[in-house]
Order: C-alpha cells, then sequence, then structure tokens
C-alpha cells in the first residue's frame, strides 16, 4: 500500500490531542477492515493515519446497572462472544456473527463500523432498535448523541473532525425481552446486506410493549419503523399481526435500486424479514 | 519509515519499514515467508490468513503500523506447532488439497478454530473456515480433513 505517515498515540488523551492538532485529512484507523481497502482502491487518500492499535483504552464490554457500555475499539468477535451482549442485547450478537468473516471479525471494532456510517452497516440497526448513545470525545471534552440521530447519509455523520468515537451504551435488555436481527444477503457471510431488520421490545404475555424497529440497507443511513412498531405494540403476536406489520414496513421502507439488489424487491424483503422474526419471537 | 518489533513463528523480529505496508508483504517480500498468499489484496478470500496474538486474521489489511508488540504465527511455523502438524498430516491423507493455494490460509483458520474448539461439530468446522475459499476442493474434503486432525489430538 501507498506510504501514509502514521501516528500511534499510546493513549486516548494523546490521540484527541493528536485529531485537534492536526486539522484536515486525518483519518483515524482502528481495524482498518473498511479504510485500507478504501485506500487501497483510492477513494479515500488521507494525508495522516492515526493508528489506534496502541491504545490499551476502550476494548472492554461492561454492565453498570441497566446501562451495557461498549469501548469502540472492541472487535466484533468480542461481541458475539460477550457473555454480557448474549445475556443483554442478544440481537447486536446476532448481528456481529453475520459481519465478514471471522478474519475479519477478529480486527473490525464497533466504532469503525459505526463511524463508517454505511447504511448497510449490520451492527447499527441492533444498536439503533435499543436506542443506543454514542459518546464523542475531544479535547474539548465530551457529546453524548443518540445513535438515531448520528447518521447525515452514506458516509456523513454529525462527528467532528477533533473528536473520536469512545463508547457505544444503551439500556440493556431484561430477561423478559423479545429481539431479533434478521438480514439478507447474497450469501450467509462475506456479503453486504441488501435488507437488514432488528427489533427490540419487552413481552407482555402474548403481546410486545416498548416495541422499536430499524431498518438497514433502505435509505441513505439506517431508518427507524415508528408506524410498523406501533402497530405491533400491544397486540398479540401471530400471523396475522406479523402480515399487516409486514405490509407497514414494506412502505416504510424506503430502498433505492442499486448493483445489490432492487427497489421493490428490498421493500418487500423489508416486510418479510419482519415476517420472519416475529416467527421466530412465537416460535414453540 | 518506521521500527516495528514483533514476532513470528515464536522469533522476535524488528523490521523497519514504511507504516502502511501490509502484514503481508513484510511476511512475504520483508522476510521471504512466502508461505502466506495473496488472493484478493481486500480481506475477502482468506489466502493470506495468518494468526495474531492466536486469532486468525488476513495478513492484507493489517498495516505494519499495528503489529508492534504482537505474535504472529504463519503456514511455516506449523510444523514445528502440535495441532499444525496433525493439520497438515490430515489435509494430505485426506485429499484435501488440489491446486493448493487456499490451503496456507485454511491450515490457519483450522489451527485457531481447533485451538479453540478441540472437538469441533461439522457446523462449527464450516464456521471456523467460513473465511476461506476453495476454488477447486468444494470443501467437503477440507471439513474432512479438520475433523480427522482434531479426532486424532483428542487421542
Amino acid at each position: 500500500m501507498r506510504r501514509i505517515d502514521t501516528l500511534s498515540p499510546g493513549t486516548l488523551q494523546e490521540a484527541l490531542e493528536i485529531l485537534a492538532r492536526e486539522g484536515e485529512g486525518v483519518k483515524v484507523i482502528a481495524g482498518g477492515t473498511d479504510l485500507v481497502v478504501q485506500v487501497l482502491e483510492r477513494r479515500k487518500s488521507p494525508r495522516l493515519l492515526l493508528n489506534l492499535s496502541r491504545i490499551g483504552d476502550l476494548r472492554e464490554i461492561g454492565e453498570d446497572g441497566e446501562t451495557v457500555r461498549i469501548g469502540a475499539l472492541v472487535t466484533h468477535r468480542q461481541i458475539e462472544r460477550s457473555p454480557i451482549l448474549k445475556r443483554r442485547a442478544p440481537l447486536l450478537c446476532e448481528a456481529a456473527l453475520l459481519i465478514g468473516s471471522p478474519q475479519l471479525r477478529n480486527l473490525a471494532t464497533i466504532g469503525g463500523n459505526i463511524v463508517n456510517a454505511s447504511p448497510v452497516a449490520d451492527s447499527t440497526p441492533p444498536l439503533m432498535a435499543l436506542d443506543a448513545t454514542v459518546s464523542l470525545r475531544s479535547a474539548r471534552g465530551e457529546r453524548k448523541i443518540p445513535l438515531r440521530a448520528f447518521f447525515l447519509g452514506p458516509g456523513k455523520t454529525v462527528i467532528r473532525r477533533d473528536e473520536l468515537l469512545a463508547e457505544v451504551s444503551f439500556a440493556g435488555l431484561g430477561p423478559d425481552a423479545a429481539s431479533f436481527y434478521e438480514r439478507l444477503g447474497q450469501r450467509r457471510l462475506l456479503s453486504i446486506s441488501k435488507v437488514g431488520v432488528a427489533l427490540a421490545a419487552r413481552r407482555d404475555g402474548a403481546a410486545l410493549r416498548g416495541v422499536s424497529i430499524s431498518l438497514g440497507a433502505v435509505a441513505s443511513t439506517v431508518i427507524m419503523a415508528p408506524r410498523t412498531a406501533a402497530f405491533i405494540e400491544g397486540k398479540p403476536l401471530g400471523d396475522e399481526v406479523a402480515r399487516e406489520a409486514a405490509r407497514i414496513a414494506e412502505k416504510e421502507s424506503r430502498a433505492i435500486t442499486d448493483l445489490r439488489s432492487t427497489e421493490s424487491y428490498r421493500n418487500r424483503m423489508a416486510g418479510a424479514l419482519l415476517q420472519k422474526g416475529l416467527a421466530r419471537l412465537t416460535a414453540p | 519509515m518506521i521500527k516495528v518489533g514483533f514476532s513470528v513463528n515464536g522469533k522476535r523480529v524488528s523490521v523497519e519499514t514504511s507504516p502502511t505496508t501490509t502484514l503481508l508483504d513484510i511476511l512475504r517480500e520483508g522476510m521471504g515467508l512466502t508461505g502466506t498468499k495473496e488472493g484478493c489484496g481486500k480481506g475477502e478470500c482468506g489466502a493470506c490468513t495468518v494468526l495474531m496474538d492466536g486469532a486468525p486474521v488476513v495478513s492484507c489489511l493489517v498495516l505494519a503500523s499495528q503489529i508492534e508488540g504482537r505474535k504472529i504465527m504463519t503456514v511455516e511455523g506449523l510444523a514445528a506447532d502440535k495441532i499444525g502438524k496433525a493439520l497438515q498430516e490430515a489435509f494430505v491423507e485426506a485429499g484435501a488439497v488440489q491446486c493448493g493455494y487456499c490451503i496456507p490460509g485454511f491450515l490457519m483458520s483450522a489451527r485457531a478454530l481447533i485451538e479453540e474448539n478441540p472437538d469441533p461439530t461439522l457446523d462449527q468446522i464450516k464456521e471456523g473456515l467460513s473465511g476461506n475459499i476453495c476454488r477447486c476442493t468444494g470443501y467437503v474434503k477440507i471439513f474432512d480433513a479438520v475433523a480427522l486432525a482434531a479426532r486424532r489430538l483428542r487421542g
């Protein structure tokens, strides 16, 4: 790969000082699985790389009462295996298992997946369904932003040039939770999502409460599907409710046609995946 | 240029290189360890798989600046490794190799799998090897070879 000057700070504080000082043309590299390819294909040409691989912090998954915190440098491999997340955010573990391959998941970080801001990122729909918050750190301080307000478009976020995403946190699901992440790709692994659907809710008898649904790969960012969620809210789950919910989700989906799929197929599949996930929740 | 210190197959090394040289290039061109292959060059085929601190990674996407202090194991290190040797023998016996280009990568993924899970099911073998592509064999004999090696190692 072409030579790019690289700074490798040992602490988060040093990294933030470098960002504050350096200004334009700096790209942060964590796992590198997206960035290295973008540089190789000349889609990005940073002047300077800020390499986070020597920072010891931000690599833990923690639980603090209700709140679950995931450091930005946690890999997808850690996520798929985390006992805390299997209990408090199983839909995120399901999504992590669908990302890339074992060799990529050992490198790729959750922070990178979020900041890369791809509308097809698989970890984002679960985190948005969980109403996660991201913590953005800079030499000036910290901002906390709801993930649902973080993305502006493909590759575009509200993150400022001198900020690093340090952590993502959310209220973990309880024992009465129902959740899933369903997605469709060309193959199971090493494929980019055509559609992804995440749902998080609480069980209340045969019904769901506090339903939250997000859709991936069907708009310029991952989007919420509030009308679908409101329809499901409080109704006893069953084939009829799932079918009608799928019809509403198809309308909330705002897919486009591109090289991976077509608008109408994606919209239909957003509904179909929702139906499939709901069937999973009612399976004996 | 930067100086990075890391270990390869148990030996400490120090290399002077551009910070954005890939680990794959350091191994192949810097150190002459040409057992690790380049396939797609963008992390999708698994031919360049090596172990970094025991975990399989695609060496084509790892940069020199990221390997300071890491322990790298390549296919050249397998003969001196108990699991590695068992895998090599099982691949030969099961007829798991055709053109052979993908095999170093498969061996490294299988080495990581068996170390973590000495008694993998067929599905777990498939999952463990899901990041490696082979265009010759159709995978069946590769899965057989990994199962055979695991069985022998369990004694």
